[in-house]
């Protein structure tokens, strides 16, 4: 007689549910990848920098790439390479807060909406189109016009007009599993409404909601980019893409690199962030987990 | 335009007139003030571009140069600006003109010039209500100023009179008669269009006639047939708007313009690499730019502090970054080739980083933490970001705020200003400089809340000083008592570079502004 073993397959996490689908899609591993680097670059940009972002250095000023300077010099000497570096972690303090705070007040809002009675629905609908009826941009604009450019003040603008996005997709989940029997059953079991929202409306809002924030993402860091652009974003000489775009497009004549190094960097993280949403979408939605999401 | 047709009546001018106009043409001549080079009629079209659309065509509310460039055009002066590298002036609409004593102007009016519209012959009338319209309480007139203290204009004749001024006023030459409140209207056309008219002449007189105006795309002028000096030479001048000096660049470049300011940071790469059939100049700039502080603010209450800023700031690097080695140091308000500029500035051009760290350890401040407000160009962002680093120097945090235009024009009433990067223009006579910064202009133009007794007594007698040398060293002395202030750090004129077609004989003041009525072909 022998012994035979049965070999069980290891259950995985949901993360590691999530990280195994992701990495066997292309698209999916590429936009991690491009993700990390960013966001690790960001993170670690103190240590990997190879010059301080706003030390001057202006006989040095508009070079183009060399050993020293790996993506040329601006107009008064700085290291293109750490303002791009540097860079990314603006684009990551304005967008990571500015899609937190969207969540948080499009969750609350969205879930008393979707779950309220049907005035309070009418009222949050109605602030929702409301705020969603300023463009972005000139939102921004009125918004930086009157209490003066800062990071905060995009942070707050974005934040503003992105809370109806994910409120609307909120209040619609939360309206279709209301009628849920699951839901039903914990009602006539004497469930709280806040039991209810908190152990089962929420948990099954979230994944969408993390495949918004990460479509979201390059979205914000755009609107970033474009107000720095304008000269209504970070303050000088803080480092960010826009700034880079700026200061590129007024000497596009004399240098290509200030404005390449400023594009660069802004297409990646959409690709990056717009294949990890797609790959997110594909992972979260079981119906098409494995049929490439199309 | 309903007509173009003019009709007037030749008189001769009285023969103590003609000899004093002859005297005076004879005199201009030996100065070496030639006549208007435009005398060729070779015809075509000189396409060119304007950073601004027009705001009026009535010379009694011009808004400036981009006004005053289409003016010069259509309307006549007594006087008109010499092309060239040095200022003057040349006879234009005045066959004499001649200053009688302090206050007197006599002058007498060519006999062959008329306005559009059948509105007749320009007569001493006309100077008489074009003049004095200006200084009308009632008219509100925006450059009521450029006439400073004028009294009146007698009429003396069908085409001769007299300018009276209640006290001396040397700017009169070099910027009220030549410039915007210079240029002679029609009292009959004015009269008949209600006394004040926008952006529609109704008659002109000059070599060249408003055609069309495409708001926020361009103005077309022609050749006025019934122009009886001489021919200018183009038929058409088509004046296209565009804002973006690189965008005109390219403009330039595509051959859609055949004239065009050239932005600095350009200037060395269109040196490098010259653009073929066309040449490159570079004129020096009347503009003058500054650091200034808000004298009434508590945080600049310190004068060692603001002397410290005032040593910390390198100007030179500002040069090479944010000007692209284009522009010069400047010492003062008043730049050089004009009476009172200063051969050198009091605290220097360069930083003093050693004077300024000991003034800021004599101040006793520390923890310095301020903002400076600049309007949102490429130029000035750069320039703030080299203060900063400069002030960072000797422990001052400075924070830049960005304002659009609408804003930061505003900022002057803003008593909780503190630093500012601010940049004025200028026309040729130091008067038109210091009248911003007496104390009357205090939260108006005078953004430094700049107040001395001995600056207003000192702006107040230049005006009338007839002294040359005299009327220098009293501007030379204001813009000591400015710099003294610790309110003020000079930074440059900058300079106006200009690129033109090969085929193009420009006519520029000698800050490079165009004077299109003189423009020939080469």
């Amino acid at each position: 007689m022998t012994d035979t073993a049965i070999v069980l397959p290891r259950a995985r996490s949901e993360l590691g549910e999530i990280l195994y689908h992701l990495v066997r899609d292309p698209l999916g591993l590429a936009g991690l990848i491009i993700v990390v680097a960013i966001v690790g670059s960001a993170l670690l940009a103190p240590w990997i920098a190879p010059y301080d972002p706003v030390a001057m250095n202006i006989p040095d000023r508009l070079q183009g790439p060399n050993a020293a300077h790996l993506l040329g010099t601006d107009q008064i000497g700085r290291d293109t390479f750490s303002r791009v570096i540097w860079g990314g972690r603006v684009a990551l303090k304005v967008a990571l807060p500015t899609i937190a705070g969207a969540i948080v007040f499009g969750l609350l809002l969205g879930m008393i909406a979707g779950y309220g009675p049907k005035w309070l629905d009418s009222l949050i609908v109605l602030l929702f189109d409301t705020l969603r009826s300023f463009p972005t941009v000139m939102f921004a604009l009125a918004v930086v016009a009157l209490v003066g450019p800062s990071l905060n003040t995009v942070i707050f603008v974005i934040m503003v007009t992105s809370i109806p996005t994910y409120g609307r997709v909120v209040r619609t989940l939360t309206q279709s599993i209301k009628q849920s029997e699951f839901i039903t059953a914990e009602l006539s079991l004497g469930a709280t409404v806040p039991r209810i929202m908190g152990i089962h409306i929420l948990p099954n809002v979230l994944g969408p909601l993390a495949v918004l924030a990460a479509m979201d993402i390059p979205t914000v860091v755009g609107l970033e980019a474009g107000l720095s652009f304008l000269g209504m974003g970070v303050k000088p000489p803080t480092p960010s893409w826009g700034v880079l775009l700026s200061d590129g497009y007024a000497l596009i004549r004399n240098t290509p690199w200030l404005i390449i190094a400023g594009g660069i960097p802004l297409i990646l993280t959409t690709l990056g962030f717009t294949f990890l949403g797609e790959a997110l979408r594909d992972v979260v939605d079981p119906k098409l987990r494995g049929k490439g999401g199309k | 335009m309903t007509s173009q047709n003019i009709t007037w009546s030749r008189v001769g001018l009285p023969r103590r007139a003609f000899l004093k106009g002859a005297t005076a043409l004879g005199l201009a001549s030996v100065a070496g003030l030639s006549l208007p080079r435009g005398a060729r009629a070779e015809g075509g079209t000189l396409k060119t571009r304007t950073y601004a659309d027009i705001r009026s065509m009535d010379p009694a509310f011009s808004q400036g140069v981009v006004d005053e460039e289409i003016h010069a055009a259509i309307y006549n002066k007594l006087i008109q600006y010499k092309p060239g590298r040095e200022w003057g002036w040349q006879l234009d609409a005045a066959a004499m003109v001649e200053q009688a004593d302090d206050t007197h102007i006599n002058f007498a009016l060519r006999d062959d010039i008329g306005f559009t519209g059948g509105f007749g012959a320009m007569t001493a009338e006309d100077v008489k209500f074009s003049f004095e319209r200006i200084i009308d309480d009632a008219l509100e007139s925006t450059n009521k100023p450029d006439w400073g203290p004028l009294d009146h204009v007698e009429v003396t004749g069908e085409r001769t009179g007299t300018i009276v001024l209640k006290n001396a006023f040397q700017p009169l030459w070099n910027i009220t008669l030549p410039y915007i409140a210079g240029n002679i209207v029609s009292k009959a056309a004015f009269e008949q269009a209600g006394g004040k008219i926008d952006t529609q002449p109704v008659a002109t007189s000059g070599p060249y006639l408003h055609a069309g105006w495409e708001p926020k795309q361009k103005t077309t002028l022609k050749r006025n047939p019934d122009w009886k000096g001489e021919a200018p030479a183009y038929d058409e001048i088509q004046i296209f708007h565009i804002d973006d000096e690189k965008a005109a660049e390219i403009a330039f470049e595509a051959g859609e313009i055949d004239f065009t300011r050239v932005s600095l940071d350009s200037v060395e790469r269109l040196k490098s690499a010259p653009i073929e059939g066309a040449t490159l100049d570079e004129y020096p700039s009347l503009y003058y730019a500054w650091v200034g502080m808000n004298l009434d603010n508590p945080k600049l209450a310190n004068i060692k502090l603001r002397q410290a800023i005032q040593y910390a700031i390198d100007v030179p690097s500002i040069m090479a970054g944010a000007y692209f080695g284009a522009a010069e140091p400047s010492t003062g308000i008043i730049a050089p080739g004009l009476a009172g500029h200063r051969e050198a500035s009091m605290t220097g051009a360069a930083a003093d980083l050693e004077k300024a760290q000991a003034l800021m350890a004599e101040s006793g401040e520390t923890n310095v933490s301020l903002t400076m407000d600049i309007l949102n160009k490429s130029a000035n962002v750069t320039a703030a970001q080299i203060i900063q680093a400069n002030l960072a120097a000797i422990g001052i945090t400075l924070e830049i705020k960005l304002n659009e235009g609408a804003t930061f024009w505003e900022l002057g009433s803003n008593e909780g200003l503190e630093l500012v990067l601010n940049r004025f223009s200028m026309t040729p006579d130091p008067y038109y400089a210091t009248s911003w910064f007496i104390a009357e202009q205090a939260g108006i133009w005078n953004w430094e809340r700049f107040r001395n007794e001995e600056f207003d007594q000192l702006h107040i007698a230049a005006q009338s000083e007839a002294d040359q040398a005299k009327r220098a060293e009293m501007y030379v002395r204001m813009q000591n008592l400015m710099e003294e202030s610790g309110a003020y750090k000079f930074i440059t004129h900058e300079s106006t570079p200009v690129i033109y077609r090969n085929t193009v004989a420009p006519a520029l003041r000698p800050d490079g502004l165009p004077l299109y009525r003189y423009f020939g072909a080469a």
